[in-house]
Parts: C-alpha cells; sequence; structure tokens
C-alpha cells in the first residue's frame, strides 16, 4: 500500500494549550481514513495542518511522497469540506463548482465538462443555475464535495462535512458518501467527532484524545479490540461496561475484587500477561453484546430495569452497591424487574486496562 | 382613548414641525431658482413670473448679467460648466481612491495581526481635530509642492481624510465574511490574489457601496479646504456657488438654481445604487 498522506511527528500549541501532540500516521491511496476524538481533541487542527491553513510548530507532512510542510495551501494538492460556510453565497451552484477550475485557467470547455459531471454524480444537475446560498444544507455540503471533485485533489479533507445536517440526511448522506468515494476512487482523509460515522465510512480510523494519536486501526479493531481505556470509552453506543477494581491473584487465580463484588478473570489470563496488574487497581470492561443470561455464570445480581432493544432485552442488572451493568439477552423467560441472574462474558471480548495509564496489559506471547 | 389619540397628535406635531425645518430650506431654494431677479427678496414661494434665466446664466454669464441690473454688472462669473465636471472628477477620484486603499487596509485589519504599538485607531486620529488647523500647513506644504488649485491636490487631500470612514466601514463588513471562505478558496487553488478580488471583493460589495457614498456624499459637499486651496484650475461646485457677488449683494437665483443642480447630482447617485444598499442590509443571511 502506497501512502498518500505522511505525518510525522506534527506538534501544535496554541499558547498554553496544545492541540497536537507528536501525532504520526500515514493515510493509504484510495482509503478512507478518519480522525475520531471529542471536541477539542486537536483532530481538526491536524487536518488544517496537513491542509496548510495552520503551520505545525514541529512535524513534516508529506503529500504524494513530497513534503509539502512550507508549501501554501494551494500547491499541496489537497482540497477541503469544511464543516459550515460550504458554499460562496454570491455565486450560482455552477459557477461555486467551476471556481477550483477558473482561477487554475482551465479552458471553458473543460470547466463545462467537469461541472456537469460532477453535478451528475453528485445529483446537482437540477440546481446548476440556482444560486447556491438559498439551497438546502445537504446540498450545500455536497456543492462543497463537487467543488473539490473538480480540482481533482490527491487527497480530499472533509472536516465534520455532516454535523450540520439533520440526522435522517446524515444517514442517507454518509452512505452516499462512502458510494461516491467508492466510484471516483479518491483518497479521503475524514475528521468527525462522531464514531458511528467513523465505524461507517472509514476503511482506517485514528483515535485522538488530548491532543494524541491514542489508536489507529480498522473499525473492527477500533471497536472489538481498543488498545486503551479512552479508546474503549469512546466508542460503541451503548458504551461498555466498566467495572473498578483492584485485580489480586490468588494462588493461580486471578480475581477482580471491589468491595464485597468479585469478578474471576482466570479466561482473561489465557489472553493477557496479567502479573504486572496485580494488586493494582484495573478496570474491566466488556460491551453489553459479549456477555449472556447463563445459570452457570460467574456473576449474579438483580435486574434494576428492563429496555427493549430492537429484538432483544437490555438488563440492568445491578452486581454490586453501586455497580450497574448492562447486558443483552434473547431469553424472556425468567425476567423481571428484581429477580436474581446469572450471566457469563465472553472471555476473548472481555478488556482489561491499568487504571492509572489507561493502557492494556500486553497479550501472552508478545515482547 | 383620548389619551392615544393625544398621543397621536403629538407625534404628528413633532415629526411635522421636524419636517418643516428640514424642508422650508429645500423648498425655499428651488422657489428661489425659479423667480425672475425682482421676486428674490419678496416673501412668498411661488413665483409669479417663473423663469429659467437664473439656470441659463449658470452656463452663459456674459450675455445674461445684464439682465440683472446693477449686481449683474458689477459680478464677474465664470460659467459653472468647469468647476461642475471639476467636482465630479475630484468627488468620483477621491472616493474610488479611498475606497480602494480603504479595502485593503481594512482586510489586512481584518486578518493580519500587525506587532507592535501602532493599531487602526491611529487612523482616527486626523478625525479628532477641528479640519481648520490643518489648513494653514496644508497649504505650505502643497504651495512647495506646487499643487494649488490641482486635481490631483484636491483629490490627494480628500482621500487621504476620507480613506479612514472607508477603513472603519469596510472593515465591519471584512469580519463579518467567514474565514472559510478564503481558505476553500485557497484550497481550491486561488492565490491569495485572487481569493481577494473573486471571493472577499464581491461579497463586500454592498460595504464597497455604503462607504463609497458616505465618502462622495461628504467630498462633494467639501467646502473649507476647496476654497482654501483652489482658485481658477481646480475650483468645486461648492467653491464656485460662492462666486456669484456683485458690487452691492449676492446673486441668489444663480446661486440657488447651482445648489439645485448640485443637490440633484447625489441624489441621482444614491437612487441609482439604492438596490446595491439593499443588499447590504440582507448580508449575513446567507445560511438561510
Amino acid at each position: 500500500m502506497e501512502a498518500e498522506v505522511v505525518v510525522n511527528n506534527i506538534s501544535k500549541r496554541f499558547g498554553d494549550t496544545v492541540a497536537v501532540d507528536r501525532v504520526s500516521f500515514e493515510v493509504y491511496r484510495n482509503e478512507v481514513f478518519t480522525l475520531l476524538g471529542p471536541s477539542g481533541c486537536g483532530k481538526t487542527t491536524t487536518l488544517r495542518i496537513i491542509a496548510g491553513l495552520e503551520r505545525p510548530d514541529t512535524g513534516r507532512i508529506y503529500i504524494g511522497g513530497i513534503d509539502v510542510t512550507d508549501l501554501p495551501p494551494q500547491k499541496r494538492d489537497v482540497c477541503l469540506v469544511f464543516q459550515e460556510y460550504a458554499v460562496f453565497p454570491h455565486m450560482s451552484v455552477y459557477e461555486n463548482i467551476a471556481f477550483g477550475l477558473k482561477v487554475r485557467k482551465a479552458s471553458s470547455d473543460t470547466v463545462h465538462r467537469k461541472v456537469v459531471e460532477a453535478a451528475e454524480t453528485l445529483g446537482l444537475t437540477q440546481y446548476l443555475s440556482s444560486r447556491a446560498g438559498g439551497i438546502s444544507l445537504s446540498e450545500q455540503q455536497k456543492i462543497a464535495l463537487a467543488r473539490c471533485m473538480v480540482v481533482e485533489p490527491r487527497v480530499l479533507l472533509l472536516d465534520e462535512p455532516l454535523t450540520l445536517v439533520d440526522a435522517r440526511t446524515r444517514e442517507r448522506m454518509r452512505r452516499e458518501l462512502r458510494e461516491i468515494q467508492r466510484k471516483i476512487g479518491i483518497t479521503m482523509l475524514y475528521v468527525t467527532h462522531d464514531q458511528l460515522e467513523a465505524l461507517m465510512l472509514s476503511d482506517r480510523i485514528a483515535v485522538m484524545n488530548r491532543g494524541r494519536l491514542v489508536q489507529v486501526g480498522t473499525p473492527i479493531e477500533i471497536y472489538d479490540n481498543p488498545q486503551n481505556l479512552f479508546v474503549a470509552q469512546f466508542i460503541g453506543s451503548p458504551t461498555m461496561n466498566f467495572i473498578e477494581g483492584v485485580l489480586r491473584k490468588y494462588g493461580e487465580s486471578f480475581i477482580l475484587e471491589r468491595d464485597d463484588l468479585k469478578i474471576p478473570l482466570d479466561n482473561l489470563a489465557e489472553y493477557y500477561d496479567l502479573e504486572r496488574l496485580v494488586d493494582r487497581e484495573v478496570v474491566v470492561g466488556f460491551r453489553p453484546e459479549d456477555s449472556s443470561i447463563d445459570v452457570k455464570g460467574t456473576i449474579e445480581g438483580s435486574i434494576e430495569l428492563i429496555e427493549i432493544v430492537g429484538d432483544k432485552l437490555a438488563l440492568h442488572i445491578r452486581v454490586s452497591r453501586d455497580v450497574i451493568l448492562k447486558v443483552y439477552t434473547s431469553i424472556y423467560e425468567d425476567i423481571s424487574i428484581g429477580s436474581k441472574v446469572r450471566f457469563l462474558l465472553n472471555p476473548s471480548k472481555v478488556h482489561v486496562f491499568d487504571k492509572a495509564t489507561g493502557r492494556k496489559p500486553l497479550l501472552i506471547g508478545a515482547k | 382613548m383620548e389619551f392615544r389619540i393625544i398621543a397621536r397628535a403629538l407625534r404628528y406635531v413633532v415629526i411635522g414641525v421636524f419636517a418643516l425645518w428640514t424642508l422650508i430650506p429645500l423648498a425655499w431654494i428651488v422657489s428661489l431658482a425659479f423667480k425672475s431677479y425682482a421676486e428674490w427678496r419678496v416673501s412668498y414661494f411661488i413665483p409669479k413670473n417663473p423663469t429659467v434665466d437664473n439656470f441659463l446664466l449658470l452656463f452663459n454669464p456674459q450675455e445674461l448679467l445684464g439682465r440683472y441690473g446693477v449686481m449683474g454688472a458689477t459680478a464677474i462669473i465664470e460659467p459653472a460648466t468647469k468647476p461642475l465636471l471639476n467636482s465630479l472628477i475630484i468627488t468620483a477620484a477621491s472616493t474610488v481612491l479611498a475606497v480602494f486603499v480603504g479595502f485593503f487596509t481594512a482586510y489586512g485589519a481584518s486578518r493580519y495581526r500587525v506587532p507592535g504599538p501602532f493599531t487602526l485607531f491611529f487612523t482616527l486620529l486626523t478625525r479628532m481635530l477641528p479640519p481648520a488647523i490643518f489648513i494653514t500647513p496644508i497649504m505650505v506644504y502643497y504651495s512647495n509642492l506646487r499643487i494649488l488649485d490641482t486635481h490631483i491636490g484636491l483629490i490627494a487631500l480628500y482621500s487621504a481624510v476620507t480613506v479612514t470612514y472607508a477603513i472603519w466601514i469596510l472593515k465591519g463588513f471584512i469580519d463579518a465574511i467567514p474565514i472559510e471562505w478564503e481558505e476553500a478558496a485557497m484550497l481550491e487553488g486561488a492565490t491569495p490574489i485572487k481569493v481577494l478580488f473573486k471571493v472577499v471583493l464581491p461579497l463586500v460589495r454592498p460595504g464597497l457601496v455604503v462607504a463609497g457614498l458616505f465618502i462622495f456624499l461628504l467630498t462633494w459637499s467639501e467646502l473649507l479646504f476647496a476654497l482654501v486651496l483652489t482658485n481658477i484650475n481646480a475650483v468645486t461646485l461648492s467653491v464656485h456657488i460662492s462666486k456669484y457677488v456683485g458690487a452691492v449683494g449676492q446673486l441668489f437665483g444663480p446661486q440657488a438654481a447651482l445648489a439645485l443642480i448640485g443637490s440633484i447630482i447625489p441624489v441621482v447617485i444614491g437612487y441609482t445604487i439604492q438596490k446595491h444598499l439593499v443588499t447590504g442590509f440582507t448580508f449575513g443571511m446567507v445560511r438561510g
């Protein structure tokens, strides 16, 4: 795989705040790469540095193998779709899309051909002669996309382009965006705080927090195998169940202890090197779908609340004085509020993190 | 109920008094412009023998001054054509120059931070003293530069003084333009100059119109500097009006006629650019 964008160790401060802290990653050709994180995590600043709208304090940016760190935005062969103010209000839709070609002095035949082509791809043909300021936000975002498409940049940058669009349209636009990307085969660097959007659109996701890159991986890796407590907390809807406690070792068994609650983690010890976490504060996390009600279950609790989620039930189970866990089940018998149930965790889907560092223990066999 | 009627009546009285206060001098000028020499000093509005002599005299003084008695016989007056043209040229040129320079200055002030103690506020300094203070030094400068009584002299002075207004009016308009539009244009390949001319300039067009009109009106009616700095060649309209003087008094009729012409021109200009002013008010509603 060829790297289209290489971000090498960039940092950026604004006054006392470190917006981007030693971030490095690569974006491969024709993939959708997403920077995901809560607001203020530095993802937009990173994007703006790549676009050339901000200068990094340290680090280099390479686009298409060329060091562009000192080049102005118009010489970087990238284009950016903004969150808002996507279109020039004083121009028609046609003029908006044609803008990039006209400032590059393309011949009028080329301009016309490319504008019409882009408008067809994005379903904007009917709007071409309307004034751009007057049409709906979702169409405006498409115009912004078309404006970038016609100049055929090496990399298309998108800064939360769907945030201002209403929920229903957003879902449709995500799908359309993915289809368009496949059709024209362009490299996309996408920025969003919306994890569902990132999981749906991306080939790879880079999760950022407080200016740092915390994990890079495919959506499945990010979802199934968070390397870090922050990623585990941030990804997934509903969020993971978390139990904080101290890891103890009795003989050969590992137990998570919290007040009167004891959860055996022997299964986990088959995967992870837990020795180093013994007697330390840890956080154990699992997703509601990675547990099941079972009479042989290792954890017991009483049902506090029953939620209907599509074809299954989400049981809120109180397992200790101040720990309530969410477990999915499709078995309806013997389920009522107040009744006692036991449940099992899928051992390969249980995650343990060091509470202090947020890190996962090493896999067994890893160095 | 009664209170509301009284309040309403009072409001009309106030508006009426204000309207009369403003409009009577105007009406007087209109009336005077069409009155014959004999009627100038009588106090009725509608002329008994309406005449256009006053207007004709403006452009052909030599032949018509005879009709104005002693006053006409003792007056030395040039035709008003040249002052009219002078005013148009000087006002138009200094307005364009002020708005042009003001636009770039305002853009710089709005988008960039200049280090050091010099801020945009300093451009207001020239506005803090009575203009009369500047007259003597400027006369000396102009005399040394040999630009007294020239178009270029007045244009330079007027644009230098009014550029402040252009800067402050346009800065407001430029501040209101989201930077994203400029950034988007840059990323699509536009150089900074193209961003300025293709994106910023069209977007602040209402601002240019507002600033231009304001400066045009200020400059058009300026008297003090023009009076001091011109003599024959670069005489402006406002100065020329003061020249209708005979040995025993002023030629009110031609003065009124010229004043009327001088007021109609800005009104016509204002009217023709009205639609741009309206876009000025709807600016900022682009997101619908």
